[in-house]
């Protein structure tokens, strides 16, 4: 399989500042230290609870957040640092999906124009065929050509979700990273759009990093799943292997929560206690140790590293002897 | 330049020489740039340079006027603020009813009123035709004492009354505008579905916080108090700096003209930093540092 | 496959939809709205028909005219030289749309380059801008525009322009509180992903979105304009040749006939009136028209 992005060390913190000049008191760190490599054709699953740091981190890749250290790596080409034009045109091959069907679209510009204005701005295909080309575009996310003309405010939730891919597909990208695309829709319309991105990715050839907080929506379309807290990624593995064989006590209790569409079963639920400590003062140990039912002394004390078992990476105490570390 | 300063102090039977050396002494020979610097230098020791009509000090001219410009301001933002914030303030609570919108009538109506016009009706109406208060100057010169405060007072009612109707309007706005955001908030629906005794201690405090923004532009409105101080202060021939604008505007007396400024910009930033100290006092969430 | 494909709704019409129509019709739903559109363009026409409407005043009026009582030669009654009023009145208006409009666009260019860049890109440019703007803000504007008055001269343009250069900081400032907003919202950020440029970013998605209360504001602007030049004027400070409303006010205080010739100074001061609180109302109207929450069907 293709390599076509490594994110390395990634961090992201949000300095904080107090009292009347500003002085620096401390950090959020959002994101705090996270690698992985992205193979073509793949879809990533990212989940996490909220302040887990990823979207965060999706958007530091993406640079809209420019991250305080690490390196992102596109097809061989350090994009960590770069600026202008050279960042302009790397814009081209990622692109994102916001979470916000209502707030992602510009209310004045029509479905149209807002496809064909990426294509403008980059000088994309020949002018006259732009239009053409944003129609076939609006026919692959499932919505009418007509809508050409149409404002953002005519439309559904799920509707404006499919023009936001549509203006994320205008450049032609290799990479997009969708933002909980799905969150803030109905039920009876998110999977519509799942399948909407499933079948794009076949026809288009993308790949995907898909970031959400539910591991149901997360299961159906990912490939392999990354599971983060507080800005660390904690279990990161393939679907099944997430699913049938999960190693941390976090990883664990997410897949207990799915509910299971079935009256009979009698499941045990793993409720976590406590709340999700603060990010500008985690616990010192595992950032888990707080909230962990299989918590052990040393995790309050040692901080642990990340484990490769075989292509399974854990972040946990508990499978302490392990071979080599992934960094 | 248009109206040459020197031309006011040059006397046409002065030779050559004398006028040169007279400019001299006034700084006014050095190019422009050099003459602001020592304007500036001079400004720092207190020293506002020399009226070109009057030959005296510009800062004794100011001093002996500013005083009577500043009762005027105060005694108005203080009326004003005590009439237009709780006029405000019902007015929003109760928007929409009539009252609101009288309220708002008499407000659009104070603020696309031309000043001097309504100074001079005021003057007419109180001064002329029902004589009950004085038609200008700011005391009868020969009374003492106790006399003459009551006397003041009578002098300053018509200008102060002019300067509190046009100002009245903003306050009233600012604070309608405040209450209701916040009574569009949760928390007062919450109020409203509990008791009569709950219902007051909230809304004491959506008043107060109400008030809270009001008081933070109250500093920025003293200072566009100024201009209408200074077309008042003309109309009631008061003497006070607005009205030595003016007589300096006529006669073209730019040393006074540049220090009037000054002192009331820096009158105006005293204001500002007393009412952010009120402001700090009142809302708990700022804390001075 | 069907079921990504969006079923046709019926009744949509392919046709470029009517944005702005759509604006107007909830302006002229809104009585204020209404009432200042008419005021402001009874204002415009009475400026633009001048010539048709009234003669000129010039020069000295007769002797016998002077301080005469409206009456229907003289529906607004003369004034201390023996010229009509209502033509003074009438070619006032002219004075007024100038130095409305000539203020307005000294405002634009200034104030809202400066807004836009202070509530869009954050850290030093920002501060440094809106310290510019609340300096002005605070300081007592009317001496300062004596001062300049003063120095640059008579002429109605000289005066428009120096009432603009005071008048872009609280435009400045709705800029920056509108722009402030704008930049926050999730399709900002999209258009910086797609890789569009800052230029482009800040007219076509910031600025059109931030326009509402900088249009209402506009209409203020010209409000408080004409006051402010009447006050100028007043000081002696406007335009000795052109008529202005503040100038006949002036005349009517110099020749101390403003108390007993009540018709010299009342219909300026209606005029100014007029002129004020329908720019106003129309300000309200934009307001409302453009209130997005008004707008979702």
């Amino acid at each position: 399989m293709e390599k076509i992005l490594e994110v390395k060390n990634l961090k992201k913190y949000f300095p904080i500042k107090k009292g009347m000049f500003g002085r620096i008191s401390g950090n959020i760190k959002a994101v705090d230290d996270i690698s992985f490599d992205l193979y073509k054709g793949e879809t990533l699953g990212v989940v996490g609870e909220s302040g887990s740091g990823k979207s965060t981190a999706g958007r530091s890749i993406l640079r809209l957040i420019e991250p305080t250290s690490g390196q992102i790596i596109y097809r061989n080409k350090d994009i960590t640092k770069m600026e202008g034009e050279n960042l302009r045109k790397i814009r081209r091959d990622m692109q994102m999906i916001f979470q916000d069907p209502y707030a992602s679209l510009n209310p004045r510009m029509s479905v149209g124009d807002c496809i064909i204005e990426p294509m403008n701005e980059h000088k994309l295909f020949d002018k006259n065929s732009r239009k053409r080309m944003a129609e076939e575009i609006l026919d692959k996310v499932g919505l009418d050509q007509n809508y050409f003309y149409r404002y953002p405010h005519e439309f559904s939730g799920g509707q404006r979700q499919r023009i936001g891919i549509a203006r994320a597909l205008a450049l032609n990208p290799e990479i997009i990273i969708a933002d909980e695309p799905v969150s803030a829709l109905d039920v009876s319309v998110q999977s519509q759009i799942l399948n909407l991105f499933n079948d794009l990715k076949d026809e288009l050839g993308l790949t995907y990093i898909f970031i959400a907080h539910d591991l149901s929506i997360v299961k159906y379309l990912s490939d392999r799943i990354l599971v983060m807290y507080l800005g660390e990624i904690m279990e990161f593995a393939s679907k099944d292997d997430i699913f049938n064989n999960s190693m941390h006590p976090y990883t664990k209790a997410l897949i207990s929560a799915i509910p299971i569409p079935d009256p009979t079963f009698k499941g045990d639920k793993i409720i976590l206690k406590g709340d999700i400590p603060s990010p500008s003062n985690p616990p010192k140990g595992c950032k888990f140790s707080t909230r962990c039912p299989e918590c052990m002394d040393i995790c309050r004390e040692v901080h642990p590293k990340l484990k490769n078992y075989d292509g399974h990476l854990i972040r946990c105490h508990i499978y302490s002897k392990g071979e080599g570390e992934n960094c | 330049m248009p109206g040459d300063p020197t031309t006011m102090l040059i006397d046409p039977r002065m030779t050559e020489e004398a006028r040169l050396r007279l400019l001299q002494d006034f700084g006014l020979d050095k190019p422009l740039t050099v003459q602001y610097f020592l304007y500036l230098k001079h400004l720092v020791h207190g020293d506002l340079g020399m009226s070109f009509i009057y030959k005296q000090p510009v800062s004794k001219i100011i001093m002996s006027r500013l005083p009577w410009t500043l009762i005027l301001m105060i005694a108005s933002q203080i009326i004003t603020m005590f009439i237009g914030i709780p006029l405000g303030i019902y007015s929003g609570y109760k928007k929409g009813s009539i009252f609101d919108q009288i309220v708002n009538a008499i407000t659009i109506l104070g603020v696309s009123i031309f000043v001097p016009w309504l100074s001079i009706s005021l003057l007419y109406l109180f001064g002329y035709k029902i004589p009950i208060f004085p038609i200008g100057g700011a005391f009868t010169p020969g009374l003492g004492g106790k006399e003459l405060y009551v006397d003041i007072i009578k002098h300053m009612v018509l200008p102060v009354l002019t300067l509190t109707l046009i100002n009245l309007a903003n306050y009233v706005l600012y604070s309608r505008a405040s209450i209701v955001d916040i009574m569009s908030e949760d928390y007062i629906r919450t109020a409203r579905s509990k008791g009569m005794k709950e219902r007051r201690t909230i809304w004491k405090h959506a008043a107060r916080n109400a008030m809270i923004p009001t008081v933070t532009v109250a500093g920025m409105l003293f200072g566009s108090m100024v201009g209408g101080a200074v077309l008042t202060e003309t109309v009631y021939a008061y003497p006070g700096v607005g009205r030595m604008i003016y007589d300096a505007v006529g006669q073209q007396d730019f040393p006074v003209l540049q220090g009037a400024f000054i002192v009331l910009a820096f009158s105006v930033i005293m204001m500002n930093i007393i009412a952010d100290i009120v402001c700090a006092y009142l809302d708990p969430r700022i804390k001075l540092e | 496959m069907e079921c990504i494909k969006e079923k046709k709704i019926k009744g949509f019409s392919s046709k470029k939809s009517g944005n702005w129509k759509k604006t107007l019709k909830i302006f002229f739903k809104h009585k204020i709205g209404v009432i200042g559109f008419i005021g402001v363009m009874i204002v415009f026409m009475v400026a633009i028909l001048a010539p048709y409407i009234a003669e000129p005043a010039e020069g000295y009026g007769n002797a016998e005219d002077i301080l005469l009582s409206p009456s229907p030669q003289h529906i607004f009654g003369t004034d201390s030289m023996g010229l009509d009023i209502f033509s003074e009145v009438v070619w006032g208006a002219r004075s007024s749309i100038k130095v409305g409009f000539i203020a307005v666009i000294v405002s634009i260019f200034i104030g809202v380059p400066i807004g836009l860049v202070s509530g869009y890109f954050k850290g030093p440019i920002s501060t440094v801008a809106m310290g510019i703007t609340d300096i002005f803000l605070t300081i007592p504007v009317l001496p300062l525009m004596i001062i300049i008055a003063a120095v640059v001269g008579n002429g109605i343009n000289k005066v428009a322009v120096v009432i603009g250069l005071f008048s872009w900081p609280s435009l400045a400032r709705i800029t920056k509180a509108a722009t402030l907003e704008v930049s926050n919202m999730q399709y900002i950020e999209a258009a910086k992903s797609l890789g569009i440029r800052t230029r482009r970013i800040l007219i076509k998605h910031v600025l059109v979105n931030a326009s509402a209360p900088i249009l209402v504001n506009l209409t203020l602007i010209i409000a408080t304009s004409i006051l402010t030049e009447s006050g100028l004027s007043f000081l002696g400070l406007g335009d000795p040749i052109t008529w202005s409303w503040g100038r006949i006010l002036q005349n009517a205080h110099r020749s101390g006939a403003f108390v007993s010739a009540w018709w010299f100074s009342l219909f300026p001061s209606l005029a100014i009136m007029f002129f004020v609180i329908s720019f106003n109302f129309l300000g309200m109207g934009i307001r409302e028209a453009l209130n997005p929450k008004l707008r979702e069907r």
